[in-house]
């Protein structure tokens, strides 16, 4: 066995079209500036890719890179990052997984494996040290993922990777799997199949890896281990119940999605918890290696066979998002899409896409909420693009876009969320919505924080922005070094500071001193096992900093494919409908968190990294960063920035209300206009999306009454909803009439035609009691000839009574 | 040109004109994905045998799913249910509406109905309140006057419970509109010069009210000069398809003008007369469009005077002073209404009192008019008119629109504010 002392650094280029395979090093500059894993991945396709590339053309790379930490020993370092453009996406696309393949790679004498081009008929790729070979494959080609791994590696001494069906048919979501573990999302699978690659195998086994510095790797790995043992959630939950044990506090949160995220929580959640599922299938660990948090797991079922337990997002996608609660069935069909190569939580939001679909007419595929029946089917004919399968075999974006029902294609930038509903924690509707590759949960697990833990107000935009973007760059280094960013549970929240602070404390620093709060985090732990292994200098701030050097490198990347604030959304589902399990039909405000986020990156307010961002993280822009030279014609608005605007706003509606309160007693026409709308009938002139409002109501008695500025605790029958906070000002300035505002389609009404003309009228007299008749008539079409006992008499009895109140 | 300071404007429809328009229909159907078509149209309509002309010219290529001719003269509520069950049961997968604005209004529900899979129309009803794009729609008008083939709002009556429900979303519009002249050859003198009437308010109303903007404009100065040129010419040869197919395109571009810019109190007071009294649409507009322009011309003469061009031609608007030109081009129009009301044989009304029910009694009597200036003042096309208007100003157009007597244009009261 020969020793690697730090790591190899060898690298592997494979280019399949011609056959050609080369090896190289990367300088240690570029090592320390990325780290390793996905970020020196990156790094190198960014070298290698221009922007536009069809992803399953030949000119996509696919990159395998198993970074720094992997075979030393830490803790949780079986896993391997590998990189590509997506298919499903059309951005970058980074996936980590812990199967057998990387520690067999790695310890063949490798660090990264780069694959471009496209072999002529399928082959495999079989390496060991001293040998890369690119092997025909066609005996293996039609093979499921379980049986193919079985041909190429009978006796297991091997590490395989390889596709299923899906992948060969270039399924927009197919996977890539290595023993049980998968790269799940984003059709890393569909490139392999583009590319003919249907496996690779690593024979290792050969060398060992030693870390530079072993005393301070000792003792880091202790003190990592020592955390992951004392952390509630490594030691217990997961490595018990796995991630399945978000079942129930999701539930509780209402965030756990049921029926296509149409609802937060469902009674029968239980059936599906870890902790049931771990009784009723007597769970033992399956799991990445090495590792010691060991959240993977086994179980037994009543007839005896033995499977995978499946993960949170399975269970959640494929069992209360379909309306199923049976985990037999749920487990079936998590098999069902192991062995086809196919990630779980995409079919599983394409199977929820298309059951809506069919209940709102759209579609018809049989399907339906809470029936198993035809999904192994569907399941299968996507897999084997099938008849209707071949459309849903291109994932949500695409069938919405072709059939409609966008608002409830549950997707980001085309990939399909993770079971955490952001209505129910707002910082993970962030996120979702900004991450690299699509709506992701592990770009920043803020989920953890607001449900879980309840550090952070789930129903706040407080310090989110602050929170997503530290997560960020701590998930893309630890990613890069690599290791299991489970570790971070322990490894943010055990050491002494935060350990030892009293939760309400850390309640207090984490919401209101967001930026002191991670100040005082300690994650030194991540950036001295690089240390000690690698012999580099680097400290944990210099690690943060290359992490957000790595997720702004990969925004560069995606902003050459055309990635912008347009796409940094939400489908409108989370945006505007409420849900029964939140009495307050609670949405997630994304703008301003997008607003703040942005700045706190250093983008524009397109969402574009400037210049100077990029200047300070030492990224070279390959190309123009606008995605739109337009775009510089234009300023954004961003209402988080307006506080004086809404401000006056707020107090001139405030006193508009009051004032029509006023004017109903003081003024006969007044009254006589009020007697035409009905007893009991509320109006309230709002701005949108979330502005200020008045609303004003004649009780039952027939009085008129102001009652206050919030449109959401009473029915109300007429709206007038000023479409945004620009034309609102130019309306409350007076630059603008009441009736132009209509005229220029500023305002909606919402309610009845001859009402709205009644509302129109009042609010024009009153504007005239108030206002000096230089305002006034800017204001109305034309200023009424009052004789000036009403007009002076009924001003000051106005005025008089709408300030104290009458 | 007059150009507002931000506006907005929408036409998706596509338009598809001309001899053998009809003809063209399966391949059209075929485009949105559709083979079997409902057809909704009106008794009048099958009568004057054009049901029969369409089924002819779409019948090589397709089959038609069912043939439904029960809209009454103003859309109804439980026709409109009752037609969504036929939709259903004969298995159809699209809409051809054949009709005025009522079976356009019917289509319009019904396609709500089959769309969204309901039968509950009340849910739909407001402005921006469906969300999706609905099942294919063909509009094919045989009036042309109402626009309702570019226009994306239906109004229909809940008789049982007194109200009209409105719907406006951008959903409604629909997909093609099919302009044959084939399909307005047949409409009698006194209703073509109503609809065409209409369409010319729809014009005249959108080029000088306050939501008014370029693009509307380039709509509404076009419809006004084809039907200015075209009308009388079809009263007096109804067989003269150009006029004929001049006319339905004229309507259609009246429609697109008047759904983006709006219409003013013409149509309020339009409205409230059809309401209270039930004069058609068209006649009403006749009479009221003088007034309209006459009422607000301190406000908007410039454009007004404007409209001599399209509606005289070129040498009466080069012979006419500018300061005279907007109460020549009003006159023009009450000229226009008077030859009508010759070519017609007295069947073209031009004033209230003259209009005479069935049984020769008075359609508009002299007591209803506040009733009718109480109704106006709830109608949404008030808020878009360039000058104010209260109850007094109502009834004081209305009485003289009911004598045939010019407006005093000095006591109408004039405010500030202009058309900006
Ligand atoms: S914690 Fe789970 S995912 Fe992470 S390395 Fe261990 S088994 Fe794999
Ligand atoms: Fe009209």
């Amino acid at each position: 066995m020969k020793t690697i002392v730090g790591t190899s650094n060898r690298i592997v280029q494979i280019n399949l079209t011609t056959g050609q395979v080369a090896e190289f090093r990367v300088d240690a500059d570029d090592r320390r500036r990325f780290l390793g894993g996905k970020g020196l991945g990156l790094k190198l396709l960014y070298d290698r890719m221009d922007r536009g590339v069809d992803p399953l053309g030949e000119a996509n790379w696919l990159a395998f890179m198993m970074g720094v930490l992997m075979g030393t020993g830490a803790p949780c370092t079986g896993r391997f990052s590998a990189i590509t453009k997506s298919p499903l996406t059309g951005i970058m696309l980074h996936s980590s997984c812990g199967g057998p393949f990387g520690m067999a790679y790695k310890t063949a004498g490798y660090d990264g494996l780069l694959i471009s081009g496209k072999a002529p008929s399928p082959v495999v790729i079989d390496i060991d040290e001293n040998n890369v070979r690119v092997v025909d494959g066609t005996d293996c080609w039609g093979l499921d993922t379980q049986a193919v791994q079985k041909q190429l590696n009978p006796d297991g001494k091997a590490g395989v990777l390889a596709i299923g069906p899906a992948g060969e048919n270039q399924v927009l979501i197919a996977n890539v799997s290595s023993g049980h573990r998968f790269l799940g999302r984003g059709g890393m699978g569909a490139v392999m199949g583009s590319k003919y690659l249907k496996a690779i195998v690593a024979r290792g086994k050969t060398h060992k890896i030693v870390p530079a510095n072993q005393k301070l790797f000792n003792r880091a790995k202790k003190r990592a281990a020592g955390y992951i043992e004392k952390n509630p959630v490594t030691s217990d939950d997961y490595r018990n119940y796995g991630t399945s044990s978000h079942v129930n506090w999701c539930n509780d949160g209402g965030i756990l999605p049921v029926k296509n995220f149409q609802e937060g929580s469902h009674p029968q959640a239980d059936q599906v918890s870890g902790e049931t599922m771990r009784q009723r299938y007597h769970a033992t660990p399956s799991t990445c290696k090495p590792c010691s948090i060991m959240c993977g797991h086994k179980g037994t079922l009543a007839d005896g066979s033995v499977h995978q337990i499946p993960e949170y997002e399975t269970v959640g996608l494929l069992g209360p998002n379909l309306g199923i609660f049976e985990p037999d069935t749920i487990t079936a069909f998590n098999d069902r899409c192991g062995l086809l190569g196919m990630d779980t939580i995409s079919a599983g939001s394409v199977l929820a896409w298309c059951m809506e679909a069919g209940e709102k007419g759209l579609i018809a595929t049989g399907l339906k909420f809470g029936a198993a029946d035809g999904i192994a089917q569907a399941l299968d004919d996507m897999a084997t693009r099938r008849g209707f399968g071949d459309e849903m075999a291109n994932g949500t974006r695409l069938l919405s876009k072709r059939y409609g029902g966008a608002d409830f294609a549950i997707q980001v930038k085309g990939l399909e969320m993770p079971a955490y509903d952001p209505r129910g924690s707002w910082g993970q509707g962030l996120a979702y919505a900004v991450a690299n590759r699509g709506a992701c949960h592990l770009s920043a697990t803020t989920f953890a924080l607001e449900v879980a833990f309840g550090f952070l107000n789930p129903y706040t935009t407080r310090a989110k922005a602050r929170f997503v973007s530290f997560f960020e760059n701590l998930i893309a280094a630890v990613n890069s070094l690599h290791t299991c960013q489970f570790t971070s549970y322990a490894y943010v929240l055990e050491p002494p500071i935060v350990k030892h602070t009293p939760k309400f404390m850390l309640r207090l620093i984490m919401q209101y001193l967001p930026a002191v709060a991670i100040m005082l985090m300690d994650i030194s732990i991540y950036s001295k096992l690089w240390r000690s292994v690698t012999g580099l200098r680097l400290n944990q701030w210099q690690m943060l900093k290359a992490g957000a050097r790595i997720h702004v490198l990969e925004r560069t990347m995606n902003t050459g494919e055309g990635i912008s604030r347009k796409d940094d959304t939400l489908p409108r589902r989370f945006l505007t409908e409420g849900r029964g399990c939140d009495a307050k039909k609670r949405t997630v405000p994304l703008q301003p968190m997008l607003d703040a986020y942005y700045r706190l990156r250093g983008y524009t307010p397109h969402g574009i990294p400037t210049e100077k961002t990029l200047r300070r993280l030492g990224i070279n822009p390959k190309w123009d960063m606008r995605t739109d030279p337009r775009l510089d014609d234009f300023k954004m608005v961003s209402p988080g920035g307006k506080p004086v605007k809404r401000l006056y706003l707020s107090i001139m509606l405030w006193f508009m209300g009051r004032a029509i309160q006023a004017a109903a007693r003081v003024d006969r026409e007044v009254r006589e206009a009020f007697d035409a709308i009905p007893d009991g009938f509320t109006f309230a002139l709002t701005v949108a999306p979330d502005g200020p409002a008045l609303v004003v109501g004649k009780d039952k008695a027939g009085k008129v009454r102001y009652l206050g500025a919030n449109t959401k605790e009473r029915y109300i029958d007429l709206k007038l909803i000023i479409k945004n906070i620009e034309a609102a000002i130019l309306l409350f300035t007076f630059q603008e009439a009441t009736v132009t505002a209509v005229a220029r389609d500023r305002l909606i009404v919402d309610g009845e035609g001859p009402a709205a003309c009644t509302v129109v009228r009042i609010l024009d007299m009153v504007e005239v009691f108030l206002l000096p008749k230089r305002l006034a008539s800017l204001a109305v079409r034309r200023y009424p000839q009052w004789p000036p006992s009403r007009k002076y008499v009924g001003r000051a009895l106005i005025y008089l009574r709408a300030l104290v109140g009458l | 040109m007059h150009v507002p300071g931000y506006y907005e404007f929408f036409c998706p429809v596509k338009t598809v004109a001309g001899y053998h328009a009809l003809e063209k229909i399966p391949q059209l159907l075929n485009d949105l994905g559709a083979q079997r078509p409902m057809i909704i149209t009106d008794k009048g309509v099958v009568a004057a045998g054009l049901v029969d002309i369409v089924s002819a010219a779409i019948t090589p290529g397709v089959k038609i799913g069912a043939v439904e001719d029960d809209v009454p003269p103003d859309s109804d509520l439980t026709v409109v249910v009752q037609l969504a069950a036929v939709y259903r049961e004969s298995g159809c997968d699209a809409i051809i509406a054949v009709g005025g604005g009522s079976v356009m209004d019917t289509a319009k529900g019904v396609n709500i109905l089959v769309s969204e899979n309901s039968d509950d129309l009340m849910q739909f009803s407001g402005a921006g309140i469906l969300a999706r794009p609905l099942k294919p729609l063909m509009a094919i008008p045989t009036t042309a006057g109402t626009g309702s083939e570019v226009t994306l709002v239906a109004v229909i009556a809940d008789h049982a419970r007194n109200l009209k429900m409105l719907f406006a979303s951008y959903f409604l519009l629909p997909d093609v509109a099919v302009l044959d002249p084939r399909m307005t050859l047949t409409l009698p003198p006194a209703i073509t010069a109503a609809t065409a009437m209409d369409a010319l308010t729809h014009a005249v109303e959108a080029y000088t009210c306050l939501a008014k903007n370029p693009l509307s404009d380039a709509h509404a100065l076009l419809a006004i000069e084809l039907i200015g040129q075209n009308l009388l010419k079809v009263i007096n040869e109804p067989e003269n398809t150009d006029g004929r197919l001049a006319l339905a395109v004229a309507a259609t571009l009246a429609g697109v003008a008047f759904s983006n810019a709006m219409v003013g109190m013409v149509h309020t007071l339009g409205h409230s007369v059809g309401a209270v009294c039930g004069v058609p649409h068209g006649t009403c507009m006749a009479i009221l469009l003088p007034y309209g322009l006459e009422y607000n011309m301190h406000k908007n003469g410039h454009l007004t005077a404007q409209l001599l061009l399209p509606l005289s031609g070129a040498r009466v608007y080069a012979q006419t002073p500018a300061h005279l030109r907007a109460q020549h081009a009003i006159a023009a129009i009450r000229q226009l209404n008077q030859r009508l009301h010759q070519e017609t044989g007295g069947r073209h009304a031009r004033f209230f009192k003259e209009i005479t029910g069935p049984n020769g009694s008075a359609r508009v009597p002299a007591e209803s008019i506040e009733a009718i200036a109480d109704k106006a003042l709830g109608d949404g096309s008030i808020l878009c008119n360039p000058e104010e208007l209260d109850r007094d100003d109502l009834l004081m157009v209305m009485s003289h629109a009911w004598a045939g007597t010019p407006l005093d244009r000095n006591l109408v009261k004039k405010g500030g504010l202009q058309i900006r």
